[in-house]
């Protein structure tokens, strides 16, 4: 069980799954992005396209446990 | 809570290639007296050995071995924050895989040397190896060994919890570091920020061995085993499914050529019967396509399944596979480690509704929709894994699936499923 080293294209949203306790600001302040499961948890659907890039940013800067991260591919 | 446990017999059987010494003992004079003296090897040496005999990952994931070497390589300097480090995973946290405990049982100097080839071309002084509290015979194996060698670079044994989880790449590292043996967030692979952020070169115990053996043998010698596409051999484990005490009873460790048929060794019972191949992450095949199954990575994949770390489940007992998968996803759900929201909320969700299955109800959809929701979304791929095995049960198995539901499976009577 050993992660490999993946290939990632474009910008997306990843959640810091050990650190999210399903406060559920990302999926208000990113709908367009993020929707919640029905634990509270997020799913992010697909890659931030440029036009959403700040509003994501606002939503990864928003989390209180800082569990939403921007990784570039 | 249900609990699994390793199986409490192994039957090693002599093998082509890492197990053909098992006779000789495990001592370091007979393995040196078969295997010769420790390669030396430079970087570039070991990396097209490596490369030539396309040795992939066996602790599951199958990454090609090659790749992860040379990210370390780019990634070391001379600073000592950047020494890279080597560790033998040998935590097996598989309950239905034991061929890393039987392995380092019977040839621990064919593992050790492959890390410490890799640790000399790297410029690596300490190697970690990394064996399970709940197969202590291992660590003892490990320990006999290290004291014999004479290799000059630094052994450091750690000892992993006997769980699911534990054996997962960063839960290692996370004991290596002193935390829980927990897996956590990777942002970028080991091979780049590993151990103390170190490039690390972290690979399961068959791993080495098979590279142990390119680097004392030659790629020409290793190559005479398997196929062109994927010359050598592998290690499978084989088991009947644990009792009621949860403790899988006998083990047998084989070791095959790529290419070679389910026949080889498989017997006439476990030929016609459901097999769940890649242990609990893995999948089940349908009975009517065990006999025709080979052991290849790339064969297997191409039936919806993957060899993971070798493990096979067969029920050649005759037991039901829908009461065996609801049994076995309780066991996950309970060994998931409860860090990551869906999987704790999502995998006790699943085991009922599988646990429900196997009572008749058709909970079918539910369990698609559960195992979609978990898929993906952890620190590691125990969510994934375990809907595997829940997913494949209803695509594979999905005939078993419908006379079970009607009442007409013949095997719901014999394992009546356990309420928790």
């Amino acid at each position: 069980m050993s992660a490999a080293p993946r290939e990632e294209t474009g910008t997306v949203l990843r959640v810091d799954w050990p650190e999210c306790r399903a406060r559920g600001l990302c999926a208000e302040l990113l709908p367009e992005r993020i929707v919640l499961d029905e634990w509270g948890y997020p799913v992010v659907l697909g890659p931030v396209p440029e036009d959403q890039l700040a509003l994501a940013r606002e939503a990864v800067a928003a989390c209180p446990r800082r569990a939403l991260h921007l990784v570039r591919g | 809570m249900r609990t699994i446990a390793p199986p409490a017999r192994l039957e090693v059987r002599r093998g082509p290639l890492l197990l053909s010494g098992v006779d000789d003992g495990p001592g370091l004079a007979a393995h040196r007296a078969r295997f010769g003296d420790l390669a030396r090897l430079d970087l570039a040496a070991v990396v097209d050995r490596v490369e030539a005999a396309s040795v992939r990952g066996r602790g599951g994931a199958g990454f090609p071995l090659a790749r992860k070497l040379r990210t370390v390589a780019r990634g070391r300097g001379m600073r000592p924050s950047k020494r890279p480090v080597v560790v033998v995973n040998a935590a097996e946290g598989e309950p239905a895989s034991a061929k890393d405990e039987a392995l380092l049982a019977v040839a621990p100097h064919l593992v050790l040397d492959g890390a410490a080839v890799a640790a000399r071309a790297l410029g690596a002084r300490t190697v970690h190896v990394v064996t399970s509290l709940d197969r202590p015979l291992v660590g003892e194996s490990v320990a006999r060994a290290v004291a014999e060698r004479d290799d000059g670079l630094r052994w450091t044994q750690h000892e992993a919890e006997g769980r699911f989880v534990a054996g997962q790449a960063r839960a290692v590292l996370e004991l290596m570091a002193g935390r829980p043996g927990l897996p956590v967030t990777a942002w970028a692979p080991e091979a780049v920020d590993g151990h103390k952020g170190r490039p690390t070169l972290l690979s399961n115990a068959e791993s080495w061995a098979h590279l142990g053996a390119l680097a004392q043998r030659g790629t020409e010698h290793y190559a005479s085993f398997g196929t062109a596409q994927e010359p050598g051999t592998m290690l499978l484990t084989l088991t009947r499914p644990p009792g009621p005490d949860g403790r899988f009873d006998l083990a047998r460790v084989v070791e095959v050529e790529h290419g070679d048929g389910a026949w080889s060794v498989l017997d006439a019972a476990a030929l016609a019967a459901p097999l769940l191949v890649g242990g609990f992450h893995g999948a089940w095949v349908h009975p009517s396509a065990v006999a025709g199954l080979v052991w290849s990575q790339d064969h297997l994949r191409s039936v919806g399944a993957s060899l993971g770390a070798g493990a096979l489940v067969s029920l050649g007992d005759g037991s039901c596979p829908v009461a065996r998968t609801a049994e076995w996803t309780e066991y996950l759900a309970a060994e998931s480690a409860g860090r990551c929201g869906p999987c704790r909320n999502g995998l006790p969700a699943l085991a009922d509704e599988v646990r429900a299955l196997a009572q008749r109800a058709d909970t079918r959809r539910r369990i698609e929709q559960l195992t979609g929701l978990v898929t993906g979304r952890g620190a590691c791929a125990h969510p994934d894994g375990t809907s595997r095995l829940v997913r494949t049960l209803l695509t594979a198995l999905g005939d078993h699936v419908e006379a079970h539901l009607d009442g007409a499976c013949g095997c719901s009577t014999q394992h009546r499923v356990r309420v928790a």
